[in-house]
C-alpha cells in the first residue's frame, strides 16, 4: 500500500532547501535595503549642505558665524536662517512651514529617526583694508545603522 | 474450440502489451471480432480463459442484460478466490459502476477471503455505496479491521457524517456484541477518515498471489508492495461467542499514531482464538489479534510522521508552513530593519548635546575624528593665506593643523609647499618624502620634488620624479613640466614626442616647449595639489 504523508527526511530536506533559498534572499533584501537607506541619507545630506551654502552666499558676511559640533538638530530646532521656515507657500506668515511634527510630520519623523544635524566651522581671515575671507566648512551629521555619519563641504565667502 | 481460445488468448495478450487507452489500441478491433466469434461459447470462455483474458472477452463482447451479468458474476466469483492482479483490477475499472455494484459487491457479503478480496477490489475501484447499504454489509459477516478500513472507503465522503448518525441509531437495536463492535469500529474509521488507500486483505499464503498459471503481465510489476503473508490459516467462521478474526497484515496509520485502533499490537505468542469478551475500552473495542510468533510481522521501521488530519489539509501543510515561516521571518526582519534604535539614543539626555568622538565620512567611508576636524579648520585658514601668497602665515597654520592631527596629509603637503616657496628646499624635500611614504599616490608631490632636485642640479632624481608625477596625474601641467625638463636635458626628440602627444589630447591649446636657456617658471595657482 502506498503510504501518503510527509516523512521526517522530506521535511528536513524541504526545510534545508527553504533555508538555502531564504538566506540569500534575506541578505539580498538586507543589502539592497541598506543601500537604499544609505543613498537616501547621502542625497539628503548633500541637499542640506547645498541649501546651507546657497544661504551663506546670500546672507550678510558678518552673520556667518560658527555653529559648533554636535550642531543643530534640524527637527524642532529654533528658528534659523537655513531651515526655519523651510518653505513659505504665501506672501504672509500664514503659509510658513517649519520642520515640526505638526507642520511637516513626514520630514520631521525622518529627521528625528536619523538625527540629522548641521554644524558650521568658520575661519575668518582679514588681509586688511576690508579684504576678508571666510572659509566655512559645512558639516552635516546623521546616524545610520548605528554609525555616526558626516558629510563635509567647504565654501569661501569674501567680504568684498 | 481450443484453437479458438488459444487464438483469442494470443490476440488479447497482444492487446494487453500495447500501450494507450484500451479501446484505442490497434488490437482492440481484432479482439472484439474474436469475442464475437466466441459468443456462442461464452460460458466456456469465461471459465476456461485466464481471468484477465476472460475479462477482456467480456469487455469486448456485445452481451447485454442478464447474460452479461451472469457472465460477469461468474468471472468475478472465480477471480475473487485469489487476490487479482493490478492488470485485472484496471480492466475491471472499464466496467460501469452499476455493473460493478451488481456483480462484484455481492461477494463482499461472503465471509472468508472472497469477501475480503471483493471489498479490497471494490475499494480500489472506488465503488461507492448508499448509506443504507452498510448496515447490511456489517451485519452479514465478521469483519477484520482491514476489511472495515476497505469498507469505509466505499462511503461517499459527503455522506460520512450521515452514515455515522445512521449507524449510531442502528447499534442499540442489535444484541450481538460482535456486530456492535464492528459498527463502532467502522463508524470510528469513517468519522476520522482513517483509511486513505485500500489495504491488502488478510489472506493466507496461497491467496495473495495470482494463479501461477497466469501469463506474465506488465502490470504485475506495478503491484503495490505486499507485506509478508501470514501463515496459511483459513479464517475461522464467525460464532456468537467466540468470534475470530485473522491477524492484520499491515499496520495502519492509527497504530503509528498510538490512537485507539482497529488492530492492536500483536503479542508475541497468542492462542489462535481469543474470546470476544477480552475486548475492552470505552467506546472503542480492543481486539486482540490471534497470531503465532511466526505469523507476526515486525512493524516496519518508518520515519513517517503520521498526521491524522484530512488528506487535503495535510498536502497543504508544507507549502503553507513554509509560507508562514517566510512571512514570520520577513515580519521579524522588517521590524528589526525599520526599527530606529537611534531615535532612542538621540533623544536620551546622556547623549544629547555631546558630539561623538568619531564619524564616518559619507564620501570616503574613512573615519573622521573631532581632532581631524579641528586640524582641518586650521588647514582651511592656511589655504586662505595661500590665496594671497602669504606663505609664512600659511605655513604656521598648516603646522598648527599638523600639530593637532599629524595624519592630515593635505596640511603636510601644503607645509612643504610653503617651505619650498620660502626657499627651504631641504626641509621641503624631507616633508614631501614623508608625505609620499604615507601615500605614494599624492598628486603634485613628485612635481615639487622634481623641481627641488632640478634646482639642486640633480637631473636624474628630477627626471625620476617628473616621470612619476606624469604617470600619476597624466595631466597637462605635469606633462609640460616633464617635456620642458627633457628638452633642457638634451632629450629633444622625446620632449617633442611628448608635446605632440599632449597636443593631441588637448587640441584647444597651443603647446610649445620653453626655450632651453630659460628658467622653468611656474605659476603658483596652476600647480597646487
Amino acid at each position: 500500500m502506498i503510504r501518503r504523508g510527509l516523512s521526517l527526511t522530506e521535511i528536513i530536506i524541504a526545510l534545508a532547501i527553504a533555508v538555502m533559498v531564504m538566506v540569500p534572499v534575506t541578505s539580498m533584501f538586507s543589502t539592497s535595503g541598506q543601500q537604499v537607506q544609505k543613498s537616501r541619507n547621502f542625497s539628503f545630506a548633500a541637499g542640506l549642505a547645498r541649501r546651507i551654502s546657497q544661504h551663506l552666499m546670500a546672507m550678510p558676511f558678518e552673520n556667518i558665524v560658527e555653529v559648533p559640533l554636535p550642531g543643530l538638530a534640524l527637527h524642532d530646532s529654533p528658528d534659523d536662517v537655513f531651515f526655519n521656515p523651510i518653505v513659505n507657500f504665501s506672501a504672509s506668515q500664514s503659509g510658513v512651514k517649519k520642520i515640526t511634527a505638526s507642520d511637516m510630520p513626514a520630514l520631521h519623523d525622518f529627521l528625528v529617526q536619523n538625527d540629522f544635524k548641521y554644524a558650521l566651522s568658520v575661519s575668518n581671515v582679514s588681509f586688511g583694508a576690508g579684504d576678508e575671507i571666510k572659509s566655512i566648512s559645512i558639516l552635516i551629521t546623521w546616524k545610520e545603522a548605528g554609525r555616526n555619519m558626516i558629510y563635509r563641504t567647504h565654501v569661501y565667502v569674501s567680504s568684498v | 474450440m481450443k484453437a479458438q481460445f488459444d487464438e483469442f488468448t494470443r490476440r488479447a495478450t497482444a492487446l494487453l502489451n500495447e500501450p494507450g487507452i484500451l479501446e484505442k489500441r490497434p488490437a482492440w478491433q481484432i479482439v472484439k471480432a474474436g469475442a464475437i466469434s466466441l459468443a456462442p461459447v461464452a460460458e466456456n470462455a469465461v471459465t476456461q480463459l485466464e481471468p484477465e483474458i476472460a475479462l477482456i472477452f467480456l469487455l469486448a463482447s456485445t452481451f447485454t442484460g442478464s447474460k452479461r451479468d451472469s457472465l460477469l458474476k461468474s468471472l468475478f466469483g472465480a477471480a475473487m478466490n485469489r487476490l487479482p492482479s493490478d492488470n485485472f483490477i484496471r480492466l475491471m475499472s472499464k466496467f460501469s459502476q452499476a455493473e460493478l455494484k451488481d456483480n462484484l459487491l455481492p461477494f463482499v457479503y461472503e465471509s472468508g477471503p472472497r469477501g475480503s478480496i471483493a471489498c479490497f477490489v471494490a475499494a480500489r475501484l472506488k465503488v461507492t455505496l448508499a448509506t443504507e447499504a452498510f448496515q447490511y454489509f456489517l451485519s452479514a459477516r465478521a469483519w477484520s479491521p482491514t476489511d472495515l478500513m476497505n469498507l469505509s472507503l466505499l462511503v461517499k465522503p459527503e455522506e460520512a457524517s450521515a452514515l455515522c448518525s445512521h449507524l449510531e441509531k442502528f447499534v442499540p437495536a442489535n444484541d450481538s456484541k460482535v456486530l456492535r463492535d464492528n459498527i463502532n469500529e467502522f463508524r470510528y474509521a469513517v468519522q476520522n477518515h482513517l483509511a486513505h488507500e485500500p489495504m491488502l486483505p488478510e489472506l493466507a499464503d496461497g491467496e495473495t498471489s495470482p494463479p501461477p498459471s497466469a501469463p506474465a503481465r506488465a502490470g504485475e510489476t506495478m503491484r503495490p508492495p505486499q507485506p509478508a503473508p501470514v501463515t496459511a490459516k483459513p479464517l475461522a467462521p464467525i460464532s456468537q461467542s467466540t468470534p475470530s478474526v485473522s491477524a492484520p497484515i499491515q499496520t495502519n496509520r492509527a497504530e503509528a499514531a498510538g490512537k485507539p485502533n482497529l488492530s492492536q499490537k500483536i503479542p508475541e505468542t497468542l492462542p489462535t482464538e481469543v474470546p470476544a469478551e477480552k475486548s475492552e475500552g470505552p467506546g472503542r473495542p480492543n481486539q486482540s489479534q490471534p497470531q503465532s510468533q511466526a505469523q507476526a510481522k515486525p512493524k516496519s521501521e518508518s520515519l513517517d510522521v503520521a498526521l491524522h488530519i484530512p488528506e487535503s489539509i495535510r498536502r497543504l501543510l508544507l507549502p503553507v508552513g513554509l509560507t508562514m515561516l517566510f512571512l514570520t521571518l520577513g515580519i521579524i526582519y522588517s521590524t528589526w530593519y525599520f526599527s530606529d534604535p537611534e531615535v532612542m539614543t538621540s533623544t536620551t539626555p546622556a547623549t544629547a548635546g555631546r558630539a561623538p568622538s568619531q564619524w564616518v565620512d559619507a564620501v570616503s567611508q574613512r573615519p573622521v575624528t573631532a581632532r581631524y576636524l579641528a586640524a582641518d579648520k586650521d588647514f582651511r585658514m592656511g589655504e586662505l593665506f595661500l590665496t594671497r601668497d602669504k606663505f609664512a602665515e600659511a605655513l604656521k597654520l598648516f603646522e598648527d593643523a599638523l600639530a593637532a592631527e599629524p595624519a592630515h596629509l593635505q596640511a603636510l603637503v601644503r607645509s612643504g609647499y610653503c617651505r619650498m616657496q620660502l626657499g627651504d628646499n631641504k626641509k621641503a624635500a624631507e616633508i614631501f618624502r614623508r608625505a609620499l611614504s604615507a601615500d605614494a599616490g599624492l598628486s603634485s608631490v613628485n612635481l615639487y620634488l622634481g623641481r627641488i632636485h632640478l634646482a639642486a642640479n640633480d637631473n636624474a632624481a628630477a627626471e625620476k620624479h617628473f616621470r612619476a608625477e606624469f604617470k600619476l596625474s597624466a595631466d597637462l601641467t605635469s606633462g609640460m613640466e616633464l617635456a620642458n625638463f627633457l628638452n633642457r636635458a638634451g632629450k629633444q626628440n622625446e620632449a617633442m614626442e611628448l608635446i605632440a602627444e599632449l597636443q593631441e589630447k588637448h587640441p584647444g591649446k597651443m603647446l610649445v616647449l620653453a626655450p632651453t636657456g630659460s628658467e622653468n617658471k611656474t605659476e603658483r595657482g596652476g600647480d597646487q595639489p
